[in-house]
């Protein structure tokens, strides 16, 4: 029985990686408040991927996302000198992220929402992954499955999906989630634990058979 | 353990948040309970599929507008340093600070000034007394007629009433008549002098138009009068 209790747990980075890590975070703040070209261009070369993901998928509009990721590296490049290194600069950076992102749905909900487009428009956007080596219809199963996701997903009230997008995307722990949502541990574990479970009836009600469909069996005459 | 309290534990137990016990309870749990082990593999499905959610890139125009937008800020602040660069934040600051402090009164503060002006314009011949006028003033806007004034010394030959139409000069002096009435005595060359020598020395306060002496048309008319004096 106990194959089926498998966790997709990835395992902790060492301490010793932590602590290579936060070394070359203090020398890259050093560098940026220094006023270094390239510690930007590093510090852009490592976020701008993760926060332009963490964006689109918190907003309402994804086609949002670059106006909005915009904001936030301007807020970043502006407060790095104030930043004390009282967090990791991951967390700093999801945390002015995922704030920009709240106040875009505000303004969203306000503004944006009674206006009506001339038809859906789909989103410049290009995919990093992609998988290889599957026949058409596995792509095209699995294009199916993902849309399922992605709708599910969206239909997530945004503080669950925020937390889940955290932790099953962005692959964050609990504390590091924490302190970027600047809410207990405990409202963390249960706001993971609801946004799963919404995510989980959600898609089981997109998968259920439409009940109007019925096959009836005859045989030929 | 109840399916409620492993319900509630799958998802800490999915993140390796569990104590060996606590865990140990759990998974005891599943190898028994067909219901929370589908529960179970649902919410690991639900995982597997959110991490297989593909990642997507910045698009190239926002990768070129972060690398403008860093290259901007770096300068900015670059040129901040300095004490010319902190008397130009120091500047900019106290310019946001004032702005921030005097632009939301300023609509306010401007349509007070408007409605006083504008109810002051309204108001103000109301409450004010007009200014008396002095005893000389002239009329300016009206005309007003040549008046008579006094007579020369001449009495007049004719008998009766004489009714005449006078053209008075801005001088109040007679410059020409003509007869309104029976025109009989003008034969008479006698009564026409002696009403003549009367109107040459007969004063008239003149006509005004807008406050200005000019000229002006009068009817008067001329009676005799007789003082009998009896004993």
């Amino acid at each position: 029985m106990s194959e089926h209790f498998v966790t997709l747990e990835l395992t902790a980075p060492l301490e010793a990686d932590q602590a290579a890590q936060g070394e070359e975070e203090r020398i890259l703040l050093e560098r940026m408040k220094q006023g270094a070209e390239e510690a930007y261009e590093a510090l852009l070369a490592r976020f701008q991927q993760p926060v332009y993901n963490l964006v689109s998928r918190l907003l309402q509009d994804p086609s949002e996302a670059p106006d909005v990721v915009q904001e936030v590296f301007l807020k970043v490049f502006r407060k790095v000198g104030g930043f004390r290194g009282d967090s990791s600069l991951k967390t700093w950076v999801y945390r002015i992220a995922v704030n920009e992102a709240h106040n875009h749905c505000r303004w969203y909900r306000r503004h944006r929402q009674q206006e009506v487009g001339f038809g859906e428009f789909a989103p410049d956007r290009e995919v990093v992954l992609r998988s290889g080596g599957q026949s058409p219809f596995e792509t095209a199963a699995a294009r199916e499955s993902r849309a399922l996701v992605e709708e599910a997903l969206a239909a997530l009230s945004p503080v669950l999906r925020e937390a889940v997008v955290l932790r099953d995307m962005e692959d964050l722990s609990y504390e590091e989630i924490a302190e970027i949502l600047q809410v207990p541990l405990g409202t963390v574990k249960s706001r993971i634990l609801r946004g799963r479970e919404a995510l989980r009836a959600e898609l089981e009600k997109r998968l259920a058979p439409a009940s109007s469909i019925r096959w009836a069996p005859q045989t030929a005459e | 353990m109840k399916c409620r309290e492993v319900h509630n534990a799958l998802s800490s137990l999915a993140d390796n948040r569990l104590g060996g016990p606590e865990r140990e309870r759990v998974t005891d749990h599943l190898g028994r309970c067909p219901e929370c082990r589908l529960e179970w593999e649902q919410l690991n499905r639900v995982r597997w599929m959110l991490r297989s959610l593909p990642v997507w890139a910045p698009p190239a125009s926002l990768v070129y507008s972060l690398r403008v937008l860093a290259s901007r800020e770096r300068a900015r602040m670059m040129a901040g340093r300095g004490l010319q660069g902190w008397a130009a934040r120091f500047g900019r600051r106290l310019r946001l600070w004032s702005d921030n402090l005097l632009r939301p009164a300023a609509l306010p503060v401007a349509g007070g000034v408007l409605s006083a002006l504008l109810l002051f314009a309204v108001l103000a011949p109301v409450f004010t007394r007009p200014e008396s006028a002095a005893r000389n003033d002239v009329p300016i806007w009206l005309s007003s007629e040549a008046s008579f004034l006094s007579m020369g010394p001449y009495g007049l030959a004719n008998a009766g009433e004489i009714v005449l139409d006078l053209t008075v000069d801005p001088q109040g002096r007679i410059v020409d008549y003509s007869a309104a009435g029976d025109e009989n005595w003008i034969r008479d060359v006698r009564a026409r002098r002696s009403l003549e020598n009367a109107l040459l020395f007969t004063q008239f306060t003149p006509g005004t138009t807008f406050g200005q002496p000019a000229a002006a048309r009068v009817r008067i008319t001329l009676r005799r009068s007789e003082i009998e004096v009896r004993g």
